[in-house]
């Protein structure tokens, strides 16, 4: 099973984040059980996607700002976040889920770092 | 001393998980968060913050995938005796959506021109 049985978008031209974003979201719901979603179910959950992380961008950089930072602080994100309602006691277990599905592979770079 | 170390325990974790981050791969990947969060005017320099916030965003979804999950089975339940629901393919339906979204405040409507 892989996310190309997800419905395709009906919006003609979506922008190349979006995308990946649709694939990741895709991957998500079939961690949680789903084999196939609704076009409209999955752009509803893709916009509220990019307004999670777009607030959360948002929230944490005027956090920053209010201490007199522009370099946003972990402390910032935290603050941020809490505020939008995350519980982050149960976000260390997220991430160490057995079912994890990665899409893309990292590619180890062939370039060398400039000194 | 109690009240130290209950401080300590809510602490001390969350900082040593974003230590961890450093060779974590999120299942949103870091350049999608990173241009969400770059239009929202968030430096994303250290990307260890935008692992986080990917971490966020996946979390939150994955609840409200799960809750929709659990919706749909409780609808299905009532009817299995005229269906064969175990045959059938889990498809995420914006019926089990909406009521799922309901119990996090957000209201999802249907545009009225979209077919």
């Amino acid at each position: 099973m892989t996310s190309e049985n997800f419905a395709i978008s009906a919006c003609p031209n979506p922008s190349p984040w979006r995308r990946a974003l649709k694939t990741a979201v895709s991957a998500l719901l079939m961690e949680a059980g789903y084999q196939a979603a609704d076009c409209m179910a999955l752009e509803t959950l893709l916009e509220m996607t990019q307004a999670y992380i777009t607030e959360a961008g948002r929230s944490s950089s005027t956090f920053a700002e209010l201490s007199g930072r522009t370099q946003v602080m972990v402390s910032d994100v935290v603050m941020a976040l809490v505020e939008m309602g995350t519980d982050f006691t149960a976000i260390p277990k997220h991430a160490r889920r057995e079912n994890k599905i990665n899409f893309l592979p990292p590619v180890p770079s062939t370039q060398t770092p400039v000194s | 001393n109690q009240q130290q170390s209950v401080d300590k325990s809510s602490g001390v974790p969350l900082s040593d998980f974003v230590l961890q981050l450093e060779d974590y791969s999120p299942t949103i990947p870091d350049s999608v968060t990173g241009y969400y969060l770059n239009r929202a005017g968030f430096d994303a320099c250290d990307p260890r913050i935008t692992r986080l916030i990917s971490l966020a965003a996946q979390k939150f979804i994955s609840d409200i995938a799960n809750d929709a999950l659990q919706h749909s089975k409780m609808r299905s339940s009532g009817q299995s005796v005229k269906k064969h629901g175990k045959d059938k393919k889990m498809t995420l339906q914006m019926e089990d959506l909406t009521p799922a979204l309901a119990e996090y405040g957000i209201n999802v409507k249907k545009p009225a021109y979209f077919v």
